[in-house]
């Protein structure tokens, strides 16, 4: 089992290393050196130009500025942003929790509602529900999310004016309002961008899992149970869940770098002040930092969700600890 | 009350803020030794009020005298001095502070502090603005929290994201890309504004913004451009708009340093395809207007009957024949020695209003054989590249300054701020003589000369002005808006009796 | 009956298939014919005064934009850039996952770990930022460059899929007979074509659906294409902003949009379903 773990952890190490590489080598292979911001306002003069150039390091070799950025990195610092003047990493751990809120509770909504849609259309497969909740699922599938995001918001934010406009929170909410009233508002705020999220993702999830569930259903043991007369939930919750929680589980911790990918335009859409628009801000200003700061958190990211997805299916099935 | 703001500030120290946000943000917090009153006049001592200083009075036609009042005191508690006037502008004028803001105090030539309460400004030169110059540029900074700052990191300190200010309000806090709030200050000496708070909510754009406002999340925003926003605005209830002569104008600038754009007959060639009544109305529908040069409503000038290129395509197009530009292949755009005219115009991804205007431009070039080629750029690439000089064509929007002199930063030769190069020793003369003048009387035809030689040179075509309109909720009363700075009468504005705070 | 005839029987009878191919057949002629169909050209300004933000009409289908073009024919003419860029990405990204897949499953144990170690570390890149990053920071990208780079970001999954097929039929006998007399890797590889084949197509056709939804994506986040072209994605940026007053400059590329992804889709379950019956994936009854 260590032994397990061990090479995992270094898979998830490989994988953050790729993500600063890949976007390490974008930036400088890309035309224009990385600006800096205040070289231009102190009008090119190029011995300011030099000197700054000097102080940031950007005057030496690819391959030695590539190993000082990660040995910043490993030790935390991530160096300034050149556009938003603050720490990289103040930046990242400000926008960060916002993202996981919304991503965590579209994941929850979507691998909830997906594995109830796979259910019922395994249960009912070959017939009209069968068929009709496929074609909405892959409706949904075939959907751009930022489009659907802004229908929603038309819908349900303009038209019915049932749910805020945008943002995180109402703006200049009074300071002694209450935890449970500032949760609230998050909460009004953050269902819109997580239903858009969700939806296009159950459908991923209930396309992946109704084969998977139909071919569980058609398993000689489960009609041994339904002959043992076991009520038909129990059948299905017990026995059918279970036996499809691995590639599930192996499909949650796979999802991210597609969830990381969808947050940027959700949030863009609905404002919401997460990792996605503050990584789509840093490119469109070429903050290079920054985007070495995403890259590295992005990268992170997945390698955790992997990291967890293996252990977790390892841990619900021996046979998978390769 | 909440003012709905696309944009984030992105630092609230004066001299280092570039944003919209961040200088009105700023606006609150600093104190000026004096400001403007509604009228605008920046020509007379009595178009100003005091703020930091009680008094001023003029020992010399070089020297002016200001008196701070003894009751000034920074939100800390520690009263201010005429060090911190002395410190500040030398936080303005460091090189490693970059401030873009240094060359408007250019004419000040120093700040000595003759004692605690009277801080010396002496100018380079005589001319009438320069109680302006130096009342409205220059903000008063701590010196006791700044001075152990580095220079080229102030931008980055903690003061420029909580700052200790001194006025009628006082920062609260300000969660990045949310929110900022400032509440009203009970000490200040001159009296607490009517409301108790204002809150700055931060959106992503323009159209978020009012959203945002229709949507009863905010109750003031600054400026409503485009036509189907100002219609929904007008027939929302709890809303009005609150109609001010606009600081903005919108244009395209030639950099004339590259040929063949350095071709004074080509640019007004160009400049006579351009029909600009037509990108008003289809921009801003009856709420903008074709400016009459470099100048917009809000300045005194632009009453002032100046020559202007007509819209004529066919003169446009002989004027091009005679250059030598002909379409010898046929292809629609002309040519001439083997070279296409056209044109690489950089627009920023920022403004929607820009990127239309373009796109009208880009068609009404074409049927004069002439090609524009559109480059959107994210804001801060587009400012750089400019600023570097590294474009053929910019759409410009400025945000001008009361003062008509504010001109010399755009088109005086070799001036910081003339991205396009244009540099011309008739408009140099012209212009020194428009600011030399002492009234209005005298200066306004020795300013409509300036602008006639500008709008004759087509450095730039000056496209659109548009009429601004701030969208105000009604429970507001007592809204007057300054043109130059909508929220500089904040401090009067105060709820609607019956409306909850 | 021959494998192929049979495949084309059980896809005929898939109705959604069907459904979904003929969809994608409209889609097609209107990108082909979108000169001689569209009404107006793409970047026609018409009467920027009278003909701005006009709702649809008989004249105008689906209305007009705030520079009074004609939406109904910038719909037609996205279609282009949309139906191109996923068509020639998805071939590029196929032609990319097949050599890979092929090269893993025959050119030994080493060779295959190596490579797909390399596919899972790709996988974990999120292909949108990688994609956005590179558009952003090489300003005016030129159209083939966009094609090869979301050609290239796309091939790690299909090309596992491929390599598990290889390997399974390279456990077929007459694979091994093959080994046995000595037949060349190349010489292999050409004779397992056909039967990766269908891995392939099905996963192209797939693959077309997603890149156009990245291509609208990009666009919609102002990278990408660079106007006047029209397309899809940016004309749902244009019309974000007219949601409220003028919602058709938005909603028609959308519908566009979804209807071509889903086309796309449908035929590719039909395919993988016709195929491969054996596969009992997602997909319709």
């Amino acid at each position: 089992m260590t032994g397990f773990a061990v090479r995992r952890l270094g898979a998830a190490l490989v994988t953050v290393l790729a993500a600063v590489t890949v976007s390490f080598t974008l930036a400088h292979l890309a035309p224009g050196t990385p600006i800096i911001g205040d070289a231009e306002r102190l009008r090119a003069d190029p011995a300011v130009v030099a000197r700054l150039q000097a102080q940031f390091g950007l005057d030496r070799p690819l391959p030695e500025q590539y190993a000082r950025y990660l040995a910043n990195a490993a030790r935390g610092n991530l160096g300034e942003s050149f556009v938003l003047r603050r720490s990289v990493s103040s930046l990242l751990a400000e926008r960060l929790p916002n993202t996981l809120m919304l991503a965590g509770a579209a994941v929850a909504a979507s691998f909830g509602l997906g594995l109830l849609v796979a259910l019922l259309q395994a249960r009912a497969a070959g017939t009209w529900l069968d068929g009709l909740l496929g074609a909405a699922t892959l409706v949904f599938y075939s959907m751009p999310a930022f489009w659907l995001g802004l229908v929603l918001l038309i819908v349900f934010g303009q038209t019915l004016g049932w749910l805020p406009l945008g943002g995180m929170t109402a703006p200049g909410a009074p300071d002694d309002a209450s935890t449970a009233a500032r949760a609230l508002d998050v909460l009004r705020h953050l269902v819109l961008p997580a239903a858009t999220l969700a939806l296009v993702q159950t459908a991923v999830v209930a396309r992946y899992q109704r084969g998977a569930l139909v071919d569980t259903l058609g398993e000689p043991y489960i009609r041994a149970a339904r002959a043992r007369g076991l009520a038909e939930r129990v059948v299905l919750l017990r026995h059918a869940l279970r036996a499809s929680l691995a590639p599930v589980v192996t499909l949650a911790g796979m999802s991210v770098p597609a969830l990381l990918a969808g947050s940027v335009l959700v949030e863009t859409v609905f404002g919401w002040p997460g990792m996605g628009r503050l990584t789509h801000d840093a490119i469109q200003t070429r903050d290079y930092n920054l985007i070495f700061g995403a890259a590295l958190t992005a990268g992170v990211l997945v390698a955790l969700g992997n990291l967890a997805a293996d252990l977790a299916t390892a841990a619900l099935d021996p046979r998978h600890r390769a | 009350m909440v003012i709905a703001t696309p944009g984030d500030a992105d630092v609230l120290l004066p001299p280092v803020a570039h944003n919209q946000t961040a200088s009105h943000v700023i606006e609150r917090l600093f104190p000026k030794l004096a400001d403007l009153t509604l009228a605008l006049n920046t020509v007379d001592d009595s178009g100003f009020a005091p703020v930091l200083a009680e008094r001023w009075e003029r020992r010399d036609s070089l020297t002016i005298a200001f008196t701070l009042e003894a009751r000034a005191r920074w939100q800390d508690g520690v009263p201010i001095t005429a060090d911190d006037v002395v410190f500040s502008l030398d936080v303005y004028r460091d090189t490693l502070a970059a401030s873009p803001y240094a060359p408007s105090l250019e004419p000040v030539a120093e700040i000595t502090a003759e004692n605690a309460r009277t801080a010396v400004v002496r100018f380079r030169r005589v001319y009438p603005e320069q109680l302006y110059d130096v009342a409205y540029h220059l903000y008063v900074m701590p010196k006791h929290l700044l001075d152990s700052v580095p220079r080229a990191r102030l931008a980055s300190s903690t003061f420029a994201r909580a700052p200790v200010g001194a006025g009628p309000w006082r920062f609260v806090r300000w969660t990045p890309g949310a929110e900022i709030v400032v509440e009203a200050d009970t000490t200040w000496f001159r009296g607490r504004p009517n409301l108790d708070r204002l809150v700055w909510r931060v959106l992503p754009d323009v159209s978020t913004a009012v959203t945002a406002l229709l949507g009863g999340e905010a109750d003031a925003l600054e400026v409503v451009l485009q036509r189907d926003d100002l219609e929904r605005v007008a027939g929302a209830p709890a809303l009005r708009l609150v109609p001010y002569a606009s600081p903005l104008m919108a244009g395209i600038l030639f950099n004339v340093r590259r040929p063949p754009w350095n071709d004074r007959a080509l640019r007004r060639a160009v400049a006579m395809a351009v029909d600009r009544e037509t990108i008003v109305r289809n921009l801003f529908g009856p709420y903008g207007e074709v400016p009459i040069g470099s100048t917009s409503r809000m300045q005194w000038i632009a009453g002032a009957p100046a020559r202007q290129l007509p819209f004529d395509t066919l003169a446009a197009r002989a004027a091009l024949d005679a250059l030598g530009w002909r379409d010898a292949n046929g292809d629609g755009v002309r040519e001439r020695g083997g070279r296409p005219l056209r044109l690489a115009l950089l627009v920023p991804t920022t403004s929607r209003a820009r990127q239309q205007a373009a796109q009208l431009v880009q068609d009404q070039l074409r049927r004069v054989g002439v090609e524009l080629r559109i480059q959107p750029l994210e804001f801060g690439v587009f400012d750089r590249r400019t600023a570097a000089g590294d474009f053929e064509a910019m759409f410009f929007s400025w945000t001008l300054d009361p003062s008509p002199v504010y001109l010399a930063h755009w088109w005086r030769s070799g001036a910081p701020d003339n991205r396009g190069g244009y540099a011309s020793p008739a408009f140099d003369s012209l212009f020194a003589e428009a600011a030399a003048a002492t009234t209005r009387t005298e200066a306004l035809p020795r300013w409509q000369r300036v602008l006639e030689q500008l709008n004759d040179d087509a450095p730039g075509v000056f496209i659109y002005s548009p009429r601004n309109h701030a969208a105000v909720a009604r429970r507001l009363d007592g809204v007057t808006i300054r043109p130059d700075s909508w929220l500089a009468m904040v401090a009067s504005w105060r709820l609607a009796a019956d409306a909850r705070p | 009956m021959t494998p192929g005839a049979a495949a084309w029987r059980r896809f005929r009878r898939h109705r959604p298939a069907v459904l979904g191919a003929g969809l994608a057949a409209l889609v097609t002629v209107a990108t082909l014919a979108a000169p001689v169909l569209a009404p107006h050209g793409p970047t026609a300004i018409l009467d920027p005064i009278a003909l701005q933000l006009r709702p649809p009409s008989p004249a105008h289908p689906l209305g007009t934009d705030a520079l009074s073009r004609d939406v109904y024919s910038r719909v037609l003419h996205g279609a282009r850039v949309s139906l191109t860029v996923g068509v020639a990405a998805a071939a590029l990204a196929t032609i990319v996952a097949g050599a890979v897949g092929l090269a893993a499953g025959l050119l030994g144990p080493r060779t295959d770990a190596a490579l797909m170690r390399s596919v899972d570390v790709l996988l974990a890149l999120p292909r949108l930022l990688v994609v956005m990053t590179a558009v952003a920071l090489w300003e005016s990208l030129p159209l083939a460059a966009l094609v090869g780079l979301l050609g290239a970001t796309g091939w790690f999954a299909l090309s596992r899929l491929v390599r598990s097929r290889v390997r399974e039929l390279a456990a077929a006998d007459f694979v091994t007979a093959a080994v046995a007399l000595g037949a060349d890797r190349l010489r292999l590889a050409r004779h397992l074509l056909p039967h990766v084949g269908a891995t392939l197509v099905v996963g192209a056709t797939l693959d077309v659906g997603n890149i156009i939804l990245l291509e609208a994506g990009l666009s919609f986040l102002g990278l990408g294409v660079a106007p006047p072209t029209p397309t899809w994605g940016g004309m749902i940026l244009e019309g974000r902003s007219l949601m409220f007053n003028a919602p058709w400059v938005a909603l028609g590329p959308g519908v566009a949009l979804l209807l071509t992804v889903l086309a796309f889709n449908l035929v590719g379950d039909g395919l993988r379903d016709a195929l491969d019956p054996r596969h009992r994936g997602a997909g319709l009854a």
